[in-house]
C-alpha cells in the first residue's frame, strides 16, 4: 500500500502540471460515434505505441458507453476454436483536457461461453503463440471472462516541442471448463508505455518509446471422474507429443504456469504538411517461461519471441474529402526451447534438476499489408466511406528434430463502403449501412511430420484439420449498421444501436461456414 | 521539503522499475543462450557377468524413448558399439540375447533405464547377466477391472511351463512398490545394493509341499475375490466368473465374505503377519509390478521374524516397514504400468523383466497375455518366457482362462 500511495503521489504531479493553464478543451468534439470512429482512424500517433503523439493527434473530446452481445458458429473453424461461442461484453471510454495535458481511459469486460472447443485445456487463448500446452480430446465448454483497464496521458515539458507520455493497460482473465480434463486459468497482463516526442522544425517530429509488458497465466487441472482416466497430450508444436493417461497422484492436480516478460521500443518520425506522413519502427523481444507444479516445479518450455513492425501512415484532410492510407510490414521470429529434466527422490532433494535444453522449433511469421480509404464529408459528418485493402502473409514453422514443418502463404483482398443517411434535415439522426467483402486466397499450404507417432491424435486430427483451415481459400461478407440520433445538441449528448452480421464460407468440401452477428447500444456524451 | 520527497519517491519508482527490467533482461537472455538442438551419439558397450557369456556379439541392443515413440534397434558386435544420430532424450536400452549351456537356456539380459543420452560420445556399460527359464511364470493377469469402477474381478493365472510336475505349495506372491508406475521412486538401504525388491504385503500358497501337483502346461488362478463377479449385485458386465478359481486373496471383508476358494497364507504387512484393515488385496488397476517367488531349500524366509528383511522407504518419513525379497528367489516377474510412456518407471530390475506391459486404460475389462511358443508333444502348450514382458505378452486382451489350453490340475474345483 505504501508504494502504491507512493507512485500515486509521484503521478499526481505530473498530472497537475498542465492545471494552471487554461482549462478548456482544445478540439471540436464529435457529435456521434460514426465521427469518432474516423477521428480514430484518421489520427496518425495514437497508432504508434507512442502516448506522447496523441497531442499532436488532438483526439476529439469524446466519452462513450456502450453494452453489446455477439454470437457466431459454424464448422469453419480451426480445431482449437469453438463452434459457437457468445459474449456479452460492457466498455467505456473517455478523453479530457486539462490545459496542455491529455488524459484518456478505457474500461472493458467481457464474458464469453465458448462451446465444443478441443485439444486444448491449459490456455485460456489457445492462439496467442504457445505451443506448449495440454490438449485433450473432449470437445468441451469454455467460459471466460475478460477485463481491460488503461489510460493514456500526454504533456508538454516546457514548452510545446517537447511532449512527453505514459501508457499503461492492466488486463485481467479467467477461464473454466467443466470437462475432464477439467480446467481453471487466471491470466494477468500489465503494459507500461512511456515515450517522448521532439519537434526538430515546424513541420518535423521525432519521437521514441520504450515499453514493458508482463503477463501470466496459472493453469490447474484435475480429472473429477478418478476411475476412469482421461488420456491428454502434453503438446511441444507441429503435433509432437507426450501422450499421457491420468495423473500419477489421483488426489492432486496439475499445475501448468506461464511466465512471460516482454520488452521493447519504438521510434518514428512525423512530417507535417498537405499530407500528414508518419514512419514508425517498433521492436519487441520477450520471453515466456512454462513450468509444471509449485511443489516440485519443472521446466516445460521456454519461448523467446521477437517481433518488428514498420507503419508507414500518410494522410490527408481536404473541405470535402479525407484521404487514409496506411501500409505495414511485420516479421516475428520465435524459438520454442524444451527441457529435459530428472526427478532426484530423497529429503533433501529438490526435486527436478534439470539436464538439458535446447531449441526444438522455430516459428516465423512475416507479413505486409496496404489499404487506402477515400472519406466524403459533409460538414463534420461524412457522407460514405470506400476502403479497398491487400496483404500477404507467409507462415513458416518448423520442428528440428526429428524434423516437422508446417507452412503456409495467402493473400488478403477486401474492400468494404459504407454510406451515412441522415432521417431529419438536422442531421441529428443518421442511419449507417455498409457492406465488406474480404477474400482470403491460400497461395501454398503444407504439413509435413517427421516424428514417430504419425497416428497419434495431434497429428492426424489436430494438425491434420489445421492444415485444412490454412489451405482454405474463404470469403467473408459483412454488413455493419448503425443507428445514431442526438439526444441533447446542449450536452453533446447521442444514443446508437449498432449491428454486424458476417458470413463465412470455405471452398473447401472439408468445411461448410461460419457466421456471426454482433448488436451493441450506447450512448456518447 | 516537498520536493525532496517527490525526488525520493521518483528514485524509488526508478529502482522498482529497474529491478523489473533487468529481470526480464534477464529472463531473456536466459532463452537466448539455449541453443538448436543437435543429434548425440552413444558409444554402449555390454559386460557379461557370467561365464556362460564370453561374448555379447550377436546380442540384440535397443534404445527407446517412449515418450517420443523412438526406437533404434541393433544386432551388437564385440566390444564397443558407437551409435550416431540419436534425438536426445531419457532411454531405456536393452541389450537381451540367448544362449545354450549345460544348465540350459540362458536368457540374457541387461538394460539401463532413465538413461540421459544428451550429447555426443556419450558411454555406457551395461552389465549382462542370465537368469533361466523359471517353473512358474505368469501367464495371464487381469487387473484393469470393468466399468463402472469394479475391480474386485482382477485374477493371476499362473502355469508350470517346465517339463516336470512342480508343485504350488508354498509359491510366494507379492506386488512391488511403488504400487502404480510412478517416476518419483523410493529410496532404499544403499548396504541393499542390488540383492533384494520391494514389498508391503505377502502372500503364499498354503499347503504341505505336496498339496497342490502341476503338471506340465498346468496352470492354477488366484483370484482377489473368487466369486461370479457377473451376478447382479457384482458386475454383470465383467468378462470372466471367477467362482472356481483355486485360490483368493480373503481379506476378511464381511462385504464380500470368504468364497470356496482355497484362501492364500498371509504372510506380512508393515512389518506384522496380520492383514491390517485394508477391505481388500488390490493390485493397482494401473497395473502393477507381480512376482512369484520361492524360497530355496534349505534356506528360511521370516520377513516379520527378521528385522533385517524389512526396511522404510528413506525418501519419506513415513515409518512404514516393507519387505525385501532376494532376487535370487524370484521365479517370474511381471512389470504392468499404464502406458508405454511409464516405461521409464519400471520397478522391477530387468534381469528379472526387462520390458513393460500394459492395457492403456482402467475399468476396460481388458489384461495381458503370455504368448505361446509351441506346444509339447502332450499338446499342453509351452509359453513364451524371455523374461521381457514387453515381447512375451499380448496386450489389451479379452480375459479368458487358460486361453492357450492349460490344463486343470487334478484338486482343482474347477474340474
Amino acid at each position: 500500500m505504501g508504494i502504491h500511495k507512493n507512485i500515486f503521489l509521484f503521478l499526481l504531479p505530473l498530472l497537475s502540471t498542465g492545471y494552471a493553464n487554461q482549462l478548456m478543451a482544445q478540439h471540436q468534439p464529435v457529435n456521434n460515434i460514426l465521427q469518432w470512429e474516423v477521428d480514430q482512424q484518421y489520427g496518425n500517433w495514437r497508432h504508434t505505441g507512442n502516448a506522447a503523439g496523441l497531442l499532436v493527434d488532438r483526439p476529439a473530446q469524446f466519452s462513450a458507453l456502450q453494452a453489446g452481445y455477439s454470437s457466431q458458429a459454424g464448422d469453419f473453424r480451426r480445431p482449437q476454436e469453438a463452434r459457437t461461442s457468445t459474449q456479452a461484453d460492457v466498455g467505456t471510454l473517455g478523453n479530457i483536457y486539462l490545459g496542455d495535458l491529455y488524459l484518456q481511459g478505457h474500461f472493458g469486460y467481457a464474458r464469453q461461453d465458448r462451446r465444443d472447443a478441443e485439444y486444448n485445456a491449459s490456455l485460456i487463448d489457445p492462439f496467442r503463440g504457445m505451443p506448449y500446452m495440454i490438449a485433450d480430446t473432449n470437445a468441451s465448454n469454455w467460459v471466460n471472462e475478460h477485463y481491460r483497464l488503461g489510460f493514456e496521458l500526454s504533456f508538454p515539458l516546457k514548452d510545446s516541442r517537447l511532449q512527453l507520455g505514459l501508457a499503461m493497460e492492466y488486463r485481467s482473465s479467467s477461464g473454466a471448463k467443466q470437462r475432464d480434463v477439467r480446467a481453471l486459468n487466471r491470466f494477468y497482463a500489465l503494459r507500461v508505455s512511456p515515450g517522448v516526442l521532439y519537434q526538430i522544425a515546424p513541420k518535423h517530429r521525432i519521437g521514441a518509446h520504450v515499453s514493458y509488458r508482463n503477463h501470466k497465466e496459472e493453469a490447474t487441472n484435475r480429472s473429477v471422474n478418478n476411475e476412469i482416466d482421461q488420456g491428454y497430450f502434453s503438446l511441444y508444436g507441429l503435433g509432437h507429443s507426450i501422450a499421457r493417461l491420468g495423473y500419477e497422484n489421483l488426489t492432486t492436480s496439475r499445475e501448468t504456469n506461464y511466465e512471460a516478460d516482454r520488452i521493447g521500443g519504438g521510434l518514428q518520425y512525423g512530417f507535417e504538411g498537405p499530407w500528414s506522413v508518419l514512419l514508425s519502427a517498433n521492436y519487441e523481444v520477450g520471453a515466456e517461461n512454462v513450468h509444471i507444479g509449485f511443489m516440485d516445479t519443472r521446466p516445460e518450455g521456454t519461448l523467446l519471441q521477437e517481433d518488428w513492425t514498420v507503419i508507414l501512415a500518410l494522410r490527408r484532410s481536404q473541405a470535402y474529402w479525407k484521404h487514409i492510407i496506411d501500409a505495414s510490414a511485420h516479421w516475428s521470429n520465435a524459438r520454442g526451447s524444451e527441457y529435459i529434466n530428472e526427478f532426484v527422490p530423497g529429503l533433501d532433494s529438490d526435486g527436478y534438476m534439470n539436464r538439458y535444453s535446447s531449441v526444438r522449433s522455430t516459428y516465423d511469421k512475416s507479413g505486409i499489408g496496404a489499404s487506402y480509404e477515400l472519406i466524403k464529408m459533409n460538414g463534420s459528418q461524412y457522407s460514405y466511406r470506400a476502403r479497398g485493402r491487400l496483404a500477404y502473409g507467409k507462415v513458416k514453422d518448423r520442428y528440428l528434430i526429428p524434423s516437422s514443418t508446417f507452412a503456409f502463404e495467402e493473400m488478403l483482398y477486401g474492400a468494404s463502403f459504407e454510406k451515412v443517411f441522415s432521417l431529419g434535415s438536422a442531421m441529428t439522426s443518421l442511419f449507417s449501412i455498409g457492406v465488406s467483402v474480404d477474400y482470403r486466397q491460400c497461395l501454398s499450404a503444407n504439413y509435413d511430420y517427421g516424428g514417430a507417432l504419425p497416428n497419434s491424435l495431434p497429428v492426424a486430427d489436430m494438425m491434420a484439420r489445421e492444415t485444412s483451415y490454412f489451405a482454405s481459400d474463404f470469403l467473408t461478407i459483412g454488413v455493419p449498421l448503425v443507428y445514431s440520433f442526438e439526444l441533447s445538441a446542449a450536452r453533446e449528448t447521442s444514443l446508437f444501436i449498432k449491428a454486424h452480421g458476417f458470413y463465412q464460407r470455405a471452398d473447401q468440401t472439408f468445411f461448410d461456414h461460419r457466421k456471426g452477428v454482433q448488436v451493441s447500444i450506447g450512448a456518447t456524451f | 521539503m516537498k520536493s525532496q520527497k517527490y525526488i525520493v519517491n521518483s528514485l524509488i519508482v526508478v529502482f522498482l522499475a529497474s529491478c523489473i527490467i533487468f529481470q526480464s533482461c534477464q529472463k531473456i537472455n536466459d532463452a537466448r543462450e539455449i541453443e538448436d538442438i543437435q543429434y548425440a551419439s552413444l558409444s554402449i558397450e555390454a559386460i557379461p557377468v557370467i561365464e556362460e557369456v564370453i561374448s555379447t556379439e550377436g546380442l540384440r541392443l535397443v534404445l527407446q524413448n517412449f515418450p517420443e515413440g523412438i526406437r533404434i534397434e541393433r544386432t551388437m558386435e564385440a566390444g564397443a558399439n558407437y551409435i550416431d544420430n540419436i534425438v536426445p532424450g531419457v532411454y531405456s536400452v536393452t541389450v537381451s540375447g540367448t544362449v545354450e549351456s549345460d544348465r540350459g537356456n540362458f536368457f540374457l539380459n541387461g538394460s539401463a533405464n532413465n538413461v540421459m543420452i544428451l550429447r555426443e560420445n556419450e558411454t555406457l556399460e551395461i552389465e549382462i547377466d542370465g537368469a533361466t527359464v523359471g517353473t512358474f511364470a505368469f501367464s495371464e493377469i487381469f487387473y484393469s477391472g470393468t466399468d463402472p469402477f469394479y475391480f474386485r474381478n482382477q485374477f493371476y493365472e499362473i502355469t508350470n511351463n517346465a517339463d516336470e510336475t512342480a508343485y504350488a505349495d508354498g509359491l510366494y506372491f507379492a506386488r512391488l512398490l511403488p504400487i502404480a508406475a510412478s517416476t518419483s521412486m523410493p529410496i532404499w538401504p544403499e548396504e541393499d545394493g542390488n540383492r533384494y525388491v520391494y514389498t508391503d504385503r505377502i502372500w503364499r500358497v498354503p499347503g504341505n509341499g505336496t498339496q497342490y501337483p502341476l503338471q506340465p502346461g498346468e496352470s492354477f488362478l488366484i483370484a482377489q475375490f473368487a466369486a461370479n463377479h457377473r451376478l447382479p449385485q457384482y458386475s454383470p458386465n465383467s468378462p470372466i466368473d471367477c467362482s472356481k478359481c483355486e485360490f483368493e486373496f480373503n481379506m476378511n471383508n464381511p462385504n464380500f465374505p470368504d468364497q470356496p476358494a482355497t484362501d492364500m497364507q498371509h504372510i506380512f504387512f508393515n512389518g506384522n503377519v496380520a492383514m491390517g484393515s485394508s477391505p481388500q488385496y488390490l493390485t493397482s488397476v494401473f497395473g502393477s509390478a507381480l512376482v512369484v517367488f520361492r524360497v530355496p531349500e534349505g534356506e528360511t524366509y521370516d520377513p516379520v521374524g527378521n528385522q533385517s528383511l524389512q526396511t522404510r522407504d528413506l525418501s519419506t518419513t513415513s515409518p512404514n516397514l516393507y519387505a525385501k525379497i532376494p532376487r535370487s528367489y524370484v521365479v517370474d516377474a511381471v512389470e504392468a504400468v499404464q502406458n508405454e510412456t511409464m516405461a521409464t518407471a519400471k520397478r522391477i530390475p530387468t534381469v528379472l523383466d526387462a520390458g513393460i506391459t500394459y492395457v492403456d486404460a482402467t475399468y476396460n475389462s481388458l489384461g495381458v497375455r503370455r504368448k505361446k511358443l509351441g506346444n509339447r508333444n502332450d499338446g499342453s502348450p509351452i509359453l513364451m518366457d524371455t523374461n521381457n514382458s514387453t515381447d512375451d505378452f499380448e496386450r489389451k486382451v479379452v480375459p479368458q482362462f487358460r486361453y492357450h489350453g492349460q490344463g486343470v490340475p487334478d484338486w482343482s474345483a474347477a474340474n
